[in-house]
């Protein structure tokens, strides 16, 4: 949350998408309990696009263009590329 | 994300109308001044629009100072503006009906206390995915 924050609410070129591996309802829960300030998807919302990313391993970060390019993996890896990609105005 | 989404609404609205910008202008011979928010630069016509008090004032770049003109030569020009307005709708769209625009078209924010659907009106260039359960 504190990266978040820090790094990424300002930065217009840039957000974090936390695509969420239970049900609605869990994700919902969990998401009121923490107050989480970004958007979310379902994993089955996903579709196929989702295994081009991920492979049941969780926490996992990910960094994608528009194309949906990966850049990075990892979170100390993704802000090191978003620091050198969209630098904040 | 309240904040990021006005931000983001400022800068779309700053590529569409000009970024305001406070200035003491004075007239080419230096002789006359007068305080005037910058709003655009049309560099085919070569003229400046200034708001004072609130009105526009379209004039002819020649007829400010060599300073005003050269900062006005600095700022984004009115074609520069609605190019990169263009090039982004451009790119948004093309992102919508990409793969990954496809894929997070059911994209969710909570909002008082519940999911609501969410829709960037520009959408980022880069997206982190955060993959993660509550357990």
């Amino acid at each position: 949350m504190k990266s978040y924050n820090e790094k990424i609410v300002t930065n217009p070129d840039v957000d974090m998408v936390h695509i969420a591996l239970e049900d609605k309802s869990p994700a919902l829960e969990w998401a009121k309990k923490e107050s989480f300030p970004w958007p979310h998807i379902m994993e089955k919302d996903m579709g196929r696009f989702l295994g081009k990313y991920f492979k049941n391993v969780a926490p996992t970060y990910v960094l994608i263009d528009r194309d949906g390019t990966v850049l990075a993996n990892g979170k100390a890896a993704i802000f090191a590329k978003i620091a050198e990609l969209a630098p904040e105005a | 994300m309240k904040f990021k989404t006005l931000l983001t609404i400022g800068l779309c609205a700053g590529l569409g109308s000009g970024f305001a910008a406070g200035r003491t202008w004075t007239s080419a011979d230096g002789s006359k001044t007068f305080e005037g928010d910058f709003e655009s630069f049309d560099k085919d016509a070569n003229k400046v629009t200034v708001t004072k008090n609130g009105r526009p004032l379209t004039f002819s770049l020649e007829i400010i100072s060599a300073d005003d003109q050269a900062w006005v030569k600095q700022q984004p020009s009115k074609q520069d503006l609605e190019a990169a307005a263009e090039a982004e709708a451009a790119a948004a769209a093309e992102f919508a009906d990409s793969e990954a625009g496809k894929a997070l078209r059911k994209t969710k924010i909570l909002k008082d206390g519940k999911f609501v659907d969410f829709e960037y009106e520009s959408p980022p260039k880069y997206f982190i995915l955060y993959y993660s359960g509550s357990w």
